[in-house]
Order: structure tokens, then sequence, then C-alpha cells
């Protein structure tokens, strides 16, 4: 048994003991206490009657699921998102990220253009959700934590580094998910007036900007985790985006073959453009997929390697 | 080695391998074609001929995308629907190069447009121009590829007609030389006047706007030979300097009931001319025929062209792909004034067509021009890239019977046409532009409120 689930044990046989006393229950070993004249029984709320001395469901899953680490996962990305919205960020960004979109995704596409699409919806959030937005989200999420000095803490606590990594990359992430079903909006009324919609290309693209997204905030995640300063962290990851978005898909047109097929495969633009196409390939997925795992492994070692230093 | 130095050699160990095994799968994966198709029509999915096609191939198939870096070049489209022929088949071999840079390329497979994809099979080439890059174009192409079968274009010389070898810049052929070349023609010349048949070798006969009237041998020849079955691509001229020259050639038209009037054409439209000259007709709505099925809209010209009249005769198939406004008029005798005089007839005409009718087992088919100039040199590329280069290759590829090589169902547009009222454009720029922002806008105003307060 590890030293933080010894720690853990301890503080919940303390609880069990504190909740049966309260139920009159005498403890198994006889407190100093007990030579003293016994205080007066104390009102207890008619809750505390209820709640049984046996583990509860909630506490069975607790211990389930200790081991993966999801519950210390969720309680931080938890954190982490409530405070992405009751800071003024998340709700800038999000502002800003519905009036581009609006105006230069769908009035600007659908209404002069007459066509139902969703291509100039799509072609914002590529174009700018995922090279400024992500950046400016997920710059704060371990930078912050060094420049106030929590990260320390948080590393020193019994959470493991992978399980700090996952919990910030997820906050983030359901945040990026959020905004990305605000988007929803607009397909439904592209139904609404198109009856013939193509709902399967929608579904592929929206599939393809989740792995995008988790690509993308990884390389964030990672970006921030280099860096105690935040705007070093915003412009180390937008810069780093851009170069895996774009570099990879231009050098290919100006690289001899066969070496631009590698350029042109490596490069995150043309692996989306199977997803806008209404079609979800494999190696697509798992370049996406092996970039996210690759970037979140990468600030993990980031953060082990503070720890040896 | 101390403690710490260890723990960043193994940490970078680590790294180096499970970057590795992250880069291992990408290779592995990289090699399969495991792929869901998730729209409505199958948009990503080979029709089972053109997977046939690929599967055929037995030799590299090198394709090249020249496009022009940008959107709107129709570069992920074509290179996702390449990628679909390369999952059926190891043959395809596919390369993307910038149009502007890839100047060998552009030289030797003679590109005069960017965005073209060239197919390259056994020293045969087909040229996939901008617009014509869908499956059906694509398999098409594939397939006039794996064809060992040359068509051959007996091109007619001896009574003044165009010649191949022209190189003026203007009223010459050479450019017509290069489109059959390019488009796996071969071609030779026919000296009509002297054979007793026309050879058998021929795929289609050409007689381009001869100067001089047809032998009684050479119609016979030539009526015969439609009459088996034949393909015949003719174009006159209007005034010509021997009248009998048009007479001739209508005979040869006459079993189908259409000749050549022999007059010139005035096109009074300005929308339906070419700038500042109304003897140049232009040409933006065509008849429905394999050979126009990609140029609808688009421009062609036909400079100075005399009109196709007639009645078709029973079991004539006629499809009027080039006509003239109503406003135009046909003068019938050489003048120096093209204004209208009371005796010129009144259009709309006809200024290109096609016939077809049952031969047998076969069927003959002829392309009618009203003007050998609407593929002269001067009207097709580089000098002009209007629809005329379409019409040129279409007939000739119609008249081979190439049309009739495939015929797949068109995928749906990704962008659907919707007719939007005011009021409707009206409630979803409310929507979109005002209550989308303006709930998020209040919701951080809230937010901002209640951490004021508490």
């Amino acid at each position: 048994m590890s030293k933080s689930a010894r720690r853990k044990a301890r503080a919940r046989q303390k609880k069990q003991m504190t909740a049966r006393a309260d139920a009159g229950v005498p403890p198994a070993r006889p407190a100093p206490a007990a030579r003293r004249p016994a205080p007066p029984p104390r009102k207890r709320p008619a809750q505390a009657e209820a709640e049984p001395s046996q583990p509860s469901t909630a506490d069975s899953l607790y211990a389930a699921f200790r081991p993966t680490g999801l519950p210390n996962i969720l309680a931080i990305a938890r954190r982490d998102l409530t405070a992405l919205f009751v800071s003024p960020i998340g709700w800038v960004v999000a502002g800003v990220f519905i009036f581009l979109v609006s105006g230069f995704g769908f009035i600007a596409t659908v209404l002069a253009g007459q066509a139902a699409t969703m291509d100039g919806v799509f072609g914002v959030i590529t174009n700018f959700l995922m090279v400024i937005l992500i950046p400016l989200v997920t710059m704060r999420v371990l930078a912050e934590e060094r420049s106030q000095g929590t990260l320390e803490l948080l590393l020193t606590s019994p959470v493991r580094e992978w399980e700090l990594v996952a919990a910030k990359w997820l906050g983030a992430f359901v945040f990026y998910l959020l905004l990305l079903a605000t988007t929803l909006v607009y397909a439904v009324l592209l139904r609404v007036y198109a009856s013939k919609l193509d709902v399967g290309l929608i579904a592929a693209t929206y599939l393809g900007l989740v792995l995008v997204g988790a690509a993308a905030i990884a390389i964030g995640v990672l970006a921030s985790s280099l860096t105690r300063n935040q705007i070093i962290a915003f412009f180390i990851a937008m810069a780093a985006l851009l170069v895996i978005w774009y570099a990879g898909y231009l050098i290919g047109f100006f690289v001899a073959p066969p070496a631009n097929l590698f350029f042109q495969y490596v490069g995150g633009y043309s692996r989306f453009q199977s997803f806008s196409l209404g079609q979800a390939a494999g190696r697509d997925i798992v370049y996406f997929v092996t970039l996210t795992l690759g970037a979140l492994f990468l600030t993990v070692r980031v953060l082990a390697s503070r720890r040896i230093g | 080695m101390n403690r710490r130095a260890r723990s960043l050699v193994l940490n970078a160990i680590g790294i180096a391998v499970v970057l590795g095994l992250l880069a291992a799968a990408n290779i592995l994966v990289s090699k399969t074609s495991l792929a869901w198709d998730l729209t409505r029509a199958g948009n990503n999915t080979l029709a089972p001929q053109s997977v046939l096609a690929a599967k055929r191939l037995t030799s590299d198939l090198q394709v090249i995308g020249l496009f022009r870096p940008g959107i709107n070049s129709g570069q992920s489209e074509t290179e996702a629907l390449v990628a679909l022929y390369a999952d059926q088949s190891s043959h395809v071999k596919y390369r993307g190069a910038n149009a502007d840079q890839d100047t060998v390329d552009v030289k030797h497979y003679g590109i005069t447009q960017v965005n073209t994809v060239v197919l390259d099979y056994k020293g045969k080439t087909q040229l996939l121009l901008q617009g014509t890059q869908s499956e059906e174009d694509f398999t098409s192409a594939l397939l006039k590829l794996e064809s060992d079968r040359v068509p051959v274009v007996c091109w007619a010389v001896g009574d003044g007609e165009r010649s191949l070898t022209d190189t003026n810049q203007k009223t010459g052929y050479t450019a017509v030389a290069d489109l059959l070349v390019k488009n796996n023609f071969s071609h030779k010349d026919v000296l009509l006047s002297q054979l007793p048949a026309v050879p058998a070798d021929c795929d289609e006969l050409a007689i381009i706007n001869p100067t001089s009237a047809l032998t009684d041998q050479t119609v016979k020849i030539v009526t015969a030979y439609l009459a088996g079955g034949g393909k015949l691509l003719i174009a006159a001229e209007p005034w010509p300097h021997d009248p009998k020259t048009t007479a001739t050639l209508s005979s040869i038209l006459r079993p189908y009931g259409q000749g050549f009037s022999g007059a010139l054409i005035i096109e009074t439209d300005p929308s339906r001319a070419a700038v500042q000259d109304p003897t140049n007709p232009a040409v933006v709505n065509y008849g429905q025929s394999p050979i126009t099925k990609d140029v609808q809209g688009i421009v062609s010209f036909f400079p100075q062209t005399t009109a196709i009249t007639g009645a078709p005769a029973a079991g004539v198939r006629v499809v009027r792909i080039a006509t003239t406004t109503s406003g135009s008029y046909a003068i019938a005798a050489e003048r120096s004034s093209l204004a209208r005089q009371s005796q010129d007839t009144s259009g709309p005409f006809t200024i290109m067509e096609t016939l077809e009718q049952a031969a047998g087992s076969g069927k003959t088919r002829i392309v009618v021009a009203g003007t050998a100039a609407f593929a002269q040199t001067g009207t097709l590329p580089p000098n002009n890239n209007d629809a005329n280069l379409e019409l040129a290759l279409g007939s000739f590829q119609w008249l081979a019977g190439q049309d009739s090589l495939i015929a797949l169902p068109p995928k749906p547009e990704r962008a659907l046409p919707i007719a939007l009222t005011q009021q409707d454009q009206s409630v979803l720029i409310f929507i979109t532009a005002f209550l989308m922002p303006g709930l998020t806008v209040f919701g951080g105003i809230m937010v901002w409120w209640r951490r004021r307060i508490f």
C-alpha cells in the first residue's frame, strides 16, 4: 500500500470512528476520555441517524476507482472548469467565438451565399478557435499554478503527475466541447431550412473537430508546463499549433518528392481533410489520438523532470 | 553516475521509447485503408465500376496534382478521391506539386491551367482540368488509359481543308493536333478524292472547312461510310469562294435531313457576341449532350459561322449544341455592310449540333459545326480559355464512343442551395448575431454580478 493510500485509509477510519461515536457506538479502543465523565449526548441531526456505519455506495465507488486516479482527475478538472466560468476569460472567449462564428462562418456563408453548408462555421473553428482560442484557454492551466506556487503543492499532494496533467487537459477539453456544442445551433437551423442536409457529413466533421481539439489542447497544456509566464505559454502553443497544422501541408508543396509525401502526411490540416469530406479514416483518428497522447506524455515528463530537478 | 543523472537518462529513454511507439503506430496504420464513410450518399465510397477500373491497373498510374495553393482549388477533394483509388490499388501513386513551381511537369504534360490533375499510365496521359475532377471523370480517364486501343482520327486533306500542321496562331489547327495527342488519339491525313473508301482503321473522319467543292466520289464514299455506322466531324464556312462547296458538304448531311445555309450569322445581342464583333456569336447555354456536360454556363465563341438548316430525317436524333438568339439574322450573300436588310433571315439559328442514327449493330454519329473557327488555334488555350476546348475535345470523344465508357450517378453537392426569404434571413440573423452572443454576454455579466455581491 502506498503512503498516500495509507494516509487516506487512516482518514477514513477516523471519520468512521467519529460517525460511530455520533451514533452512540463505542469506539473499538477505549478512549482516554472514558475516564472523564461522559459528556451529555449531543443532539444529532436526523440525517446523521440514517447514515450507515458501513461504507456507502459512493465510498465503494471511490474505493474502486481510486487506483485509476479518476476521482482526482475529475475533482481537479471540475475545479478548473468552474474557474473558467467564474472568471471573465471563459465568457470572453465564448462570446468572441460565437460572434465570429455567427458573423464570418454562418451569416457570410449561408445567408450571403444562399447555401446550406456548415463549411463556414467549421472554417472559423479550424482557423481561429484552434490556433488562437485554444492557446488562450490552455495558457493558464499549468503556468498559472507555477507562477502562484501552487504547482509544488499539487505535486506534493497525493495526486500523481499524470493525474494532474490529465485533469488539466480534461478541464480545458470539456470547455472546448461546450464551445463546440454551441455551434450545433447552426446545424439545427440549417436542418430546419434544408431538409436534405447531409447530417452524416456534419457528424464526421464534428468528430474530426473533437479529435483536433483534443490534440490542440494537449499541445497547449504542454506549452503551459514549459513556462511560468502565461503570455509565453500562449505564444509557444500558438506557434506549435501553427507549425503542426499548416507547416507540413505547406512544406509539402515546396519539397521534392518523396519527402513531400511525408510532410503532407504529418500536416494536421491534411489529416483533418478526410473528416471535412465526411470520412472517418483510421489513420487520421490514430494521428490525432497519438498526437494527444504524445503531448500529454511529454507534459508528464516535464513535470517529473521538474521534481527530479 | 549519480542518481539524478541516472534519472535524467532513464527519463530521456522513456520519452524516446514512448514517442517511438506512437510514431510506429502511425506508420503501421498509414498503410491501412480502414475508413468509415459517414455521408448519406456515400460521397467517399467508389462506385463498383471505379473499383474495377482501379483493380485492373497492371502498372503504376502516376497521378500528379498540379495545384496552386489556396482555397477553392479543389485540391483536398481531388486528393481525397485519388486516395480512394489508391486504397483499391497499390499501383495508384499520387504526387502533389505546386503548379507555379513545378515547371518540369507543366512543360512535360503541356499544362495550360493551374489545378490540373495529370494521369500518366504506360506512357499515355489524361488531363483532368479543374471542374472535371469528379469520380466519373477520373474513372472515365482511367478506362481510356487502360484501353490498349488508340482511336484514329482521319483528317481529310486535298480540298483546301484546315490542316493539323497549320501553325498560324489564329486560324491554324495545331492546337487541335496537340489536343488529340494529349488525349490519346492518333491522327492521319486521308486524301479522300483518291480513295475507294474511307479507310477501315478510321474511328472517325474530320472534314473541316474545305475551300473547294468535294468530288462526287468523295461524297459517295463518305456517305457510304456514314451509312455503315461511321463517325464524322464536319464544319463549313459562310460565304465560300465556291458556292458548290457548301452544296457538296450539305449533300453529305442530306440523308439525315440537315445541311448548311452558307449565310453569315450576325448576333445583335451584345451579351451573346464577342465585344464589338457581331459576327462572333457567344454561347453560354448548350443542349444536353455528353459533349456539353462540363460546359454549361461557360461561354464559347463561334467566329464567322453559318447556320445549320433542315428538319431531321426519321430515326435521326438531333441535339442542338449551340444556337444564336432570336435577335440574330443571317446574310445570305457576301456584302460589305453587315447592317440588317429586309432580305436577311431572322434567327435563332443552330450553329452546332449532333446527329445520331442507328446503323446495323452500331450507330452513325455526326458532329456538325457552322464554323471551323470554333476549334482553331485562336479560340483554344493558351490563346483562349473559354469552353471551345471542351467542345472540341468532347466532340472527338463522343465520336469515338468514349462517352459510353462510364455513367455514374452524380454525387450530391456539399453545399445545398437554399432559398431564404427576407423574413427567414431576419430570423436567422437575430438568432445567430444577437441572441446567441447576447446570451453569452448576459451569462458573463450575471457571473460578474454574483461575484461582486457575494
